[in-house]
């Protein structure tokens, strides 16, 4: 019998094996670290206006090297208002997962393992709310909670907790028939030892990949709303939110659309093939 | 010796087959077995998949619920002890050392579970005690800081008895312990097991499928067919002077390595019948070479014949 | 010219820590009408050998041999299409799972008439005849209402009977089986056992049986194949090996029975064979056995040792044991 490596060094070979996944980590974390030190980075905050300074285009199309990414319609700068944006997207991304995957996850574990009318319950309303499509829920929250960043994060992770909740069950019930789960309950294990000691643990892998894709999925969504008026207000640094401010002004400056749309494309597709990476990182079947 | 540690009578587990509206039927895993189990007693339980072995286990351990009959645990109904002290009293040995011990857990861990859910121990204390019973199977104390993937499924195994043992049971339930295992581990495991009855004067109710392992360490074995009991003696009755048609086959079936190569015989004819809907009378008539008109039509008695107990018609 | 003839093949895979050889020159004949048993524990690479010989490992595995011939055909650089055709017709192969080996989503018919289609044995109406006699050649009682059962409708032993049939489909004159009876009760094991010697017999083929089982080997076999870390340690006729082991190994394995010596006392403690086998990644130098061997001598690890004719069979042993009889 082969000696297999500590957990954690064989998973990093098998992660280190996906090239884009790899890319995605450096983009995340270099995103990371620019929405904890905007403060330092950002060269005016995101807020301050120069009223002499309107729809100035960036540097490489004509600008000044005062405003290096341009300015907005009312003169603010846009590299600054990004690299603040940054902190609100990595920040909604972040509160969406931690609300979608502890209540996604909590049901997903009840569901599966009390089984019968209680896991037909409780699938049935994951399937009523899976069947309408998700902006469109998150919409219908947002109208009825009013329009605010909160609301929208709120919003955003009840369309993400179907994905948890599906994704845990399948889980549990593969666990649950396992012997360690048996063995648990011959010396006594209460339900909640069983649960969430035994059989918790053993489903974090797929947590931890579906996390990572949910990130990306919560950004999108927040986003979007913010595009559409119900989701951050202006004059929040949200990139969903200045792209809809920039809509006017699409042809005349097109800057000021483009880089915000990057900075989203970037960050998801970032986290995606992070989270594909990690997937194939946790599969044993891809081990051999 | 002699004083009975584990008396069941007339157990009885039947599940309900429910369809979408209504009950189709209900099938007997169990359907009326009866044994003793003596204190310092290897009991052997074998039969084939489906004969209900599994299904002993798990109602001896609380696992499932009985559907009926008596079960008395050191001379004291089981229903009326209370959780931690059953499970002081008896433990379960499972089959698989892969998916029977947490893969997330490290050695000490797994093994001290029983006594974090049934004791008011320390976690040190705990951890004291987790290692002297991984100590006892013989795994040396630097390895209880180990996850599962590190150990072989031999000291896997020996994971899951250090596991069973460290409440200090008197009966432990094996459940084909060693069916997984390669044959020179399977070796080693059962030389622990014996090792540990005589040191601790333990019990087994040792279930397996295979009867030469059977034949070396049980005292006594009781072959089951189809939720009921075929026959049950000690060793001398069951493999010597057997009775029963199905036991016969049974170790007509077993391959020898003594044999040499032989012509192959087919010594039953058949496959098990559908516990949804056994045969009437005896349930192994349709198979057994002896069958007649009144086994199919009478159930045959367990009744005490030449030292053993055997449910047959036609006994040898 | 023999059927099967295997010489020095050897088989290796990259993995993460390293090249790895799970296999290393394995050589052996088949003969027509010839059962081998080979035998060994998880990971020796008795499987591994056999996948090689049907050319079903993934392509990830690099597989090399001096000789690799089915009836004077070169297996190794034989072209895909030529494979195809032996594979199914000429050679095949059943395995331990029938549960799994089965497609679920099709009939016993379906999967019986695509073998039979693919190695174009006649037209529909012959194809159905042909199944229907498959189908009573493996003892499946009322084949006609059989045909339209899906694999979750029959048993294991009946979804090993299918899997024959199909193996059996274009009438092969090499089949190898994979523990074809492990996942089977006692008595129905017998019954599979019985079938394949009686199949054998009739069509007068090559079986290669795969199994851990001594016993089965002892009771199925003419020839036996001991494997240990993915070489041969001893070979030849089944019933002196068993006998009268030469190699530790095989003598280890045997004593780690119970059962297998008859003047056992009830409840003695069995002979084991203390130690792992090796990680393939680093070998032990010399013999492979040699660190868990009792009788182990420094000249064990000088390097390993060839396999040596000795009384009637061939042992990879430097001091072969026995020889009582």
């Amino acid at each position: 019998m082969s000696k297999p490596l500590p957990p954690l060094k064989e998973f990093w070979y098998f992660f280190r094996q996906n090239r884009g996944a790899v890319i995605g980590l450096w983009v995340i974390g270099l995103f990371l670290l620019i929405a904890i030190f905007a403060p330092f980075l950002a060269p005016y905050t995101e807020s301050q206006m120069f009223p002499d300074a309107l729809k100035l285009p960036p540097v490489w199309s004509g600008g000044t090297a005062d405003f290096i990414a341009g300015t907005d319609d009312v003169g603010r700068d846009l590299l600054s208002r990004l690299i603040y944006g940054a902190r609100i997207s990595l920040g909604i991304g972040f509160m969406v997962v931690l609300f979608s995957m502890s209540i996604g996850a909590s049901i997903g574990l009840i569901a599966g393992y009390a089984g019968g009318f209680i896991d037909g319950a409780i699938m049935r309303g994951v399937d009523i709310l899976m069947a309408l499509p998700s902006i469109l829920l998150a919409i219908v929250v947002v109208s009825i909670l009013g329009p605010n960043l909160f609301n929208a994060i709120v919003a955003v992770s009840i369309v993400a907790i179907p994905g948890f909740v599906r994704l845990v069950r399948a889980s549990v019930r593969s666990e649950k028939s396992k012997q360690y789960v048996i063995a648990s309950k011959s010396y006594g294990a209460s339900h909640f030892r069983v649960l969430v000691k035994n059989i918790l643990p053993n489903c974090m892998a797929p947590l931890i990949v579906q996390g990572a894709l949910g990130f990306s999925d919560g950004i999108l969504n927040a986003a979007a709303l913010g595009f559409l008026g119900l989701g951050a207000q202006p004059p929040t640094a949200e990139w969903g939110t200045m792209l809809a401010d920039a809509r006017p002004f699409i042809e005349s400056s097109p800057w000021l659309v483009t880089l915000p749309g990057l900075c989203i494309l970037i960050v998801v597709l970032g986290f995606n093939l992070l989270g594909d990476g990690l997937r194939d990182a946790f599969d044993p079947r891809l081990k051999k | 010796m002699s004083d009975v540690v584990l008396s069941v009578k007339d157990l009885k587990k039947h599940y309900e087959v429910r369809g979408v509206f209504s009950k189709i039927g209900s099938v007997k895993a169990l359907d009326g077995v009866s044994f003793d189990l003596k204190a310092g007693e290897t009991l052997a339980v074998v039969g084939e998949s489906g004969c209900g072995k599994s299904t002993l286990a798990k109602a001896l351990m609380n696992i499932e619920r009985r559907t009926s009959g008596e079960y008395k645990l050191l001379g004291r109904d089981a229903d009326k002890m209370d959780g931690t002290e059953f499970r002081k009293t008896i433990q379960m040995i499972f089959q698989d050392p892969y998916s029977s011990i947490n893969p997330r857990k490290k050695a000490w861990q797994i093994v001290a579970e029983p006594l974090f859910v049934n004791t008011n121990f320390s976690r040190s204390e705990c951890r004291k005690k987790a290692t002297e019973a991984m100590e006892k199977v013989g795994l040396r104390p630097e390895l209880a800081d180990r996850f599962p993937h590190m150990f072989s499924g031999g000291q896997r195994q020996r994971i899951g008895v250090a596991r069973a043992l460290v409440l200090n049971p008197k009966i432990l339930i094996c459940d084909e312990p060693v069916s997984a295992l390669d044959v020179s581990v399977q070796a080693q495991v059962l030389n622990l097991l014996m090792d540990l009855q005589d040191q601790l004067g333990l019990s087994y109710i040792f279930i397996s499928h295979d009867l030469s392992v059977v034949k070396h360490i049980s005292d006594r074995t009781l072959v089951m067919y189809l939720g009921k009991i075929a026959e049950l003696g000690g060793r001398e009755e069951i493999f010597e002077k057997t009775k029963h048609p199905y036991t016969k086959a049974l170790l007509a079936s077993t391959p020898n390595v003594q044999s040499g190569k032989l012509q192959r015989t087919r010594p039953l004819e058949g496959e098990l019948p559908s516990p949804l809907n056994p045969p009437s009378g005896c349930a192994f008539h349709l198979r057994c070479p002896l069958g007649n008109e009144r086994c199919k039509k009478e159930v045959p008695e367990l009744r005490l014949l030449d030292n053993r107990f055997v449910s047959c018609h036609h006994p040898d | 010219m023999s059927l099967l003839e295997v010489e020095n093949l050897t088989i290796e895979f990259e993995t993460l820590r390293g090249l790895i050889q799970p296999v290393t020159g394995i050589t052996f004949r088949l003969e027509e009408g010839e059962t081998l048993g080979v035998v060994g524990e998880s990971g020796c690479g008795k499987s591994l050998t056999s996948l090689a010989i049907m050319g079903l490992l993934p392509d990830t595995a690099r597989v090399t041999a001096d000789k690799l011939k089915f009836k004077g055909i070169d297996l190794l650089n034989a072209s895909d299409g030529a494979l195809r055709k032996l594979r199914g017709g000429h050679m095949a192969m059943i395995f331990q799972d029938p549960m799994t080996s089965l497609n679920p989503s099709f009939t016993v018919q379906f999967q019986l008439d695509e073998v039979l289609r693919v190695h174009g044995k006649g037209d529909k109406e012959a194809r159905h005849k042909r199944s229907l006699e498959l189908l009573s050649l493996v003892g499946i009682p009322d084949p006609i209402s059989r045909m339209n059962s899906y694999p979750h409708e029959l048993s294991g032993g009946m979804s090993q009977r299918v899997m024959i049939a199909i193996a059996m489909a274009c009438d092969p004159e090499l089949l190898i089986a994979d523990e074809p009876t492990t996942a089977l009760d006692v008595t129905i094991q017998a019954q599979i056992l019985a079938l394949l010697q009686e199949l054998q017999r009739k069509k007068n083929m090559g079986l290669m049986l795969i199994t851990h089982d001594i016993g089965v080997v002892a009771e199925m076999a003419d020839k036996i194949q001991v494997m240990y870390a993915g070489q041969i340690v001893e070979t030849g006729k089944s019933e002196s090996v068993i006998q009268d082991p030469t190699h530790p190994y095989t003598l280890g394995l045997l004593a780690s029975l119970p059962g297998a010596q008859a003047n056992v006392a009830h409840r003695s403690r069995l002979k084991s064979i203390p130690g792992l086998v090796p990680d393939l990644t680093s070998r032990p130098k010399g013999c492979q056995f040699g660190p868990r061997c009792e009788k182990v001598e420094p000249e064990c690890k000088l390097k390993v040792p060839a396999l040596i004719p000795v009384r009637d069979r061939e042992t990879r042993c430097i001091r072969p044991v026995g020889g009582a009889r």
